[in-house]
């Protein structure tokens, strides 16, 4: 297919505003599934997407499509995580791409990963089709959110869409503004090859099976070739596209979009944003953009029942087969026993990967609260990553800590303002920017510690606004704080696995509400727990759980023989599913309070 | 199949009364009385099943329901057919359950004929508020004179029923029903906690918050109570609801209910009517849930059983200790080493201590026995100890 006749194209959307929907809707109109086969939000192939109602992985998917001006076009559609985690990964499936459609829900209007994608969108240089959707909607106010589009970006009303993904209006008017307002592919197929790796899925027959945007030559069946980054060489056995199950074919040229097959083991080596070439003729420069993942927030995982060491090990190396972003190493807890300290690309990622432990390989398992890293610089001159809060020196060796900041843009209706800025002052926040961006409409700007965020902010944001905030941010980098850390006692023994970094001003109170958290959570058990909560060897608070009184059966004759043996055995279920620390027994939960201290 | 057939318990199971109280969830049918003679057709029937003349039968409990909403004469044909099948031991414990205020002295004069030595009252408390709030249709004054009855009747061996921790009851209402049961002279009290089912009305109103129960640390002062209270008037405590008098000449076993005591000591009981249930050589199994169904099956020719379990010699273990555990000399520890060919001390030794250390047990010649605290905890130090065996 000539070059000028593809067009390359993502959405842009917030959650919830129909991004999948109308992907469905693309896919339906140009034949790529027929209505028989839709199963809705096709290309959420995870469970956990479909339930979460985000995207996690990227994908692509070509839809043919002949055009009002009587000619056959190839569209690229690429779908793009939904995430402020993965903004990395969401800048890389950008740059594969020569537009994006922008959608915008006619009541919600816009929000501020909306606004954060589209600017990376208009980094990249991107074409821009606005969409306005859910128009049929009763609450829908496409007037007013046309205003918002114009006010905001500046998008001259007569080019936004009006649309209803869910009925398919607007489907056939987005479709010609992709052929007609978006450019085709640059690039030259005779220049030296330079693929782009926007994502990458582990398949247990293939191996790694590498989606690629093609900017300039070709690469064909047979080819060795060369990653940029990792240096690391490999010949294609299989090369396809998606339709969007996956077509094999011979050869992908400059401007197409598909996937590479070359008996690669290690989705390592198939780094996101990583440029491939050929090794007999190598590009000059790889494409711009590529940053070798780093990990943001870390948390132990540990197996309940120490003897799933091994599984939760097999397991977590099965994962990081298919998420290069996933990064673990073993660890010791004097509380915990053993386990693995892991980073994350934030709490989202954090929650879906202990979910499929969970899930898919049947793990009981315990996590700490996320921490993020720390960078201690001891008085000895030396500095210290540090990932895991029990690992933070004595006080006396500490010359000072830094934690990482963000950048966060919140958007928000002007009537929260207050308590928002309110809740910012609370985190540490430290204000930079108010503007208006329309009537009532107002996106303040915010540096925060990045813990912060990892414990409650989100919640708060959204119960102190009832829903209406929305959130986005990007890292700043490091800067000193006053930090302290935060011990727990139980029953006179200090539970490394509960230890948190807090910021002095905070230490008392957290230390109080987390003890009286415990005690919530700990149920009522034999003997009597009493929690401290420690500060620099200084006890601030106490609370005490007190012994269980009564447990017992009134009766016990002949038919209620089996009903005991049943609870004892329940019982000893319940057991298993907590921790047991010395004669304590401590739900899963518990290590995880920190992140529910209430205000 | 030992080879010498020891004794064992008769459970029959009257499954019809006249109103159904508020907490109970036994099977029990109000009314029904045309029912009556299909059931002891049916309850015939399934004797005919189970019992021969190899068998040696100890102890007959007779409960429900309200056994004594039959005549007495269907009660004595009862007693007959199983005489009739079986070998009833000499001197057989031979247990009815009744109600204060609807039993006659009629009945009370037939039972004693039929060879029923021992009445099981359900005067449940001692004062007429509680009984009303729990659907009782009896008043405190009836059970006195039901009380005094069977005594002039010729009853020497009677048992009431209490039940403490009732929606509103303090530790003060408790201890004077408490009082007042003693002075009615019975040889035996039962004294339950009110447990709250899960289907009865009773757990639907105190989930709705129409009715309020004491909480845990009242309850367990009630049952301190009883073991501080009851033993000083005379009444042994020798399983964590049972209290008993000494016998004529202070033998140890005095009015403890024998019939019972198969259950705690983990021998063969055979358990007749819907939703009874039996053990026997290591075989357990209960009936169905349904009269009707019970009825038919029986005159089908089949047994109206609704589940069957082999027990195992660990679930043996568990269950004969966790049942020990309930009286307070705790499990036969020469029996345990004779079934199961293992000390007790062997099975539970290193997980008793931190239970001993705790106060919950103690360690006693060559046994285990929960101390009142255990007691009251008796399903944790129950799930610490037998872990391994469950």
């Amino acid at each position: 297919m000539d070059q000028s006749r593809i067009r390359n194209f993502c959405i842009i959307a917030h959650i919830d505003h129909g991004k999948s929907t109308l992907a469905d809707r693309l896919l339906e109109f140009t034949g790529a599934v027929s209505q028989r086969e839709m199963t809705d939000q096709l290309l959420d192939s995870m469970d956990l997407e479909r339930e979460r109602g985000i995207t996690i992985k990227a994908r692509s998917v070509r839809l043919n499509y002949k055009a009002e001006d009587g000619n056959e076009y190839i569209l690229n559609l690429i779908d793009t995580p939904g995430h402020v985690d993965f903004t990395y990964e969401v800048s890389r499936a950008l740059a594969a791409c020569e537009g994006a459609i922008l959608v915008v829900d006619a009541a919600q209007g816009i929000e501020a990963q909306t606004i954060a994608n589209l600017y990376l969108a208009f980094e990249h240089d991107l074409e821009i089709i606005p969409v306005i959707n859910k128009v049929d909607l009763p609450n829908a106010d496409p007037d007013r959110i046309l205003k918002q589009i114009e006010d905001i970006f500046g998008f001259d009303s007569k080019d936004v869409i009006l649309a209803s993904a869910k009925t398919g209006l607007g489907t056939l008017e987005i479709l010609e503004a992709i052929v007609n307002r978006i450019p085709a592919p640059k690039g030259e197929v005779d220049q030296p090859t330079q693929a782009l790796i926007f994502d990458s899925q582990y398949d247990p027959y293939k191996g790694v099976v590498s989606y690629v945007r093609l900017f300039n030559g070709e690469i064909t069946i047979g080819d060795q070739i060369q990653m940029m980054a990792t240096q690391k060489e490999f010949e294609v056995t299989e090369l396809g596209i998606f339709r969007p199950s996956m077509i094999p074919v011979e050869r992908l040229r400059t401007g197409e979009v598909g996937f590479v097959v070359a008996g690669i083991k290690n989705v390592q080596d198939t780094q996101v944003g990583d440029t491939i070439t050929l090794a007999n003729n190598a590009a000059a420069e790889p494409l711009p953009g590529y940053q070798p993942v780093k990990p943001m927030v870390y948390c132990g995982l540990y197996p309940v029942d120490n003897v799933d060491y091994q599984d939760l090990r097999d397991a977590l190396e099965r994962l990081k087969l298919n998420d290069s972003s996933l990064a673990y190493e073993p660890e010791t807890s004097n509380a915990l026993g053993f386990g693995f300290r892991c980073g994350f690309l934030g709490l989202l990622h954090l929650e879906i990967i202990q979910e499929r432990l969970e899930r898919e390989y049947n793990l009981n398992l315990i996590a700490t609260a996320p921490s993020v890293v720390y960078r201690v610089y001891k008085t000895n001159g030396k500095l210290l990553e540090v990932r895991n809060p029990s690992d933070l020196p004595e006080a006396g060796e500490i010359e000072k800590i830094e934690e990482p900041f963000v950048k966060a843009s919140i958007i928000l209706p002007d009537d929260y303002v207050g308590p928002i800025m309110e809740l910012c002052q609370e985190k540490r926040g430290v204000y930079k920017t108010m503007e208006y961006l329309a009537a009532n409409r107002v996106m303040i700007t915010y540096e925060l510690p990045l813990a912060e965020i990892l414990m409650d902010f989100y919640d708060k944001l959204k119960s102190r606004s009832r829903g209406f905030a929305s959130l986005d941010y990007e890292y700043l980098g490091y800067q000193q704080s006053d930090l302290v850390k935060l011990d727990i006692l139980l029953n006179e023994r200090p539970v490394d696995a509960l230890s948190a970094i807090v910021h002095k001003d905070n230490s008392y109170y957290q230390g109080r509400q987390l003890a009286k958290k415990l005690k919530e959570i700990i149920p009522r058990q034999l003997f009597e727990v009493p929690i401290q909560a420690v500060v620099n060897n200084k006890v601030i608070a106490r609370e005490t759980v007190k012994a269980l009184r009564k447990d017992v059966l009134a009766k016990c004759y002949g038919g209620d023989i089996s009903r005991k043996r049943k609870l004892l055995e329940k019982q000893k279920e319940g057991k298993k599913r907590m921790k047991q620390l010395g004669t304590v027994e401590v739900p899963q939960e518990a290590f995880l309070a920190v992140l529910k201290i209430e205000d | 199949m030992r080879k010498i057939k020891q004794p064992l318990a008769l459970y029959i199971h009257i499954p019809f009364c006249r109103r159904k109280c508020l907490y109970c969830d036994f099977l029990s049918y109000p009314g029904r009385k045309e029912m009556f003679p299909v059931y002891l057709k049916a309850l015939e029937l399934e004797m005919e099943q189970y019992l021969n003349s190899g068998l040696k039968v100890a102890t007959i409990f007779i409960g429900g329901g309200t056994p004594t909403v039959l005549p007495a004469e269907a009660v004595t044909r009862i007693l007959e057919k199983v005489r009739g099948l079986a070998e009833v031991l000499p001197g057989a414990e031979i247990t009815i359950e009744a109600n204060p205020g609807s039993v006659t002295k009629e009945q009370l004069a037939l039972f004693l004929q039929a060879g029923i030595n021992r009445l099981s009252l359900g005067a449940q408390s001692g004062q007429d508020t509680f009984l009303k709030a729990l659907g009782r249709s009896h008043t405190v004054k009836e059970v006195e004179k039901t009380v005094v009855a069977a005594r002039k009747s010729g009853f020497t061996n009677i048992n009431l029923d209490l039940i403490y921790g009732l929606p509103g009851e303090m530790l003060d209402d408790w201890a004077r029903t408490l009082k007042w049961a003693v002075s009615l002279g019975p040889q035996h009290l039962s004294c339950y906690g009110l447990q709250v089912e899960e289907g009865t009305p009773l757990a639907r109103m105190v989930k709705e918050g129409r009715l309020t129960l004491p909480d845990d640390d009242e309850i367990s002062e009630m049952f301190l109570l009883n073991t501080e209270f009851l033993p000083a008037a005379g009444y042994h405590q020798y399983e964590i609801s049972n209290f008993a008098r000494g016998g004529a000449k202070g033998t140890a076993m005095g009015y403890r209910c024998r019939h019972n005591l198969f259950y705690w000591k983990y021998r063969d009981y055979l358990g007749l009517g819907p939703d009874a249930y039996s053990c026997f050589s290591g075989n357990r199994w209960a009936n169905l849930r349904d009269l009707d169904l019970y009825i038919k099956l029986l005159n089908e020719g089949k047994l109206p059983v609704a589940a069957r379990e082999r027990i195992s010699k660990q679930q043996g273990m568990a269950e004969f200790i966790m049942l020990g555990l309930r009286l307070t000399e705790g499990p036969d520890p020469v029996i345990f080493k004779e079934r199961w060919g293992k000390s007790l001390e062997a099975v539970l030794g290193s997980r008793a201590l931190p239970l001993i250390d705790g106060g919950f047990l103690r360690q006693e010649q060559g046994t285990y026995q929960l101390t009142p605290e255990g007691m009251l905890v008796s399903n944790r130090v129950l799930t610490e100890l037998l872990a391994p065996l469950l």
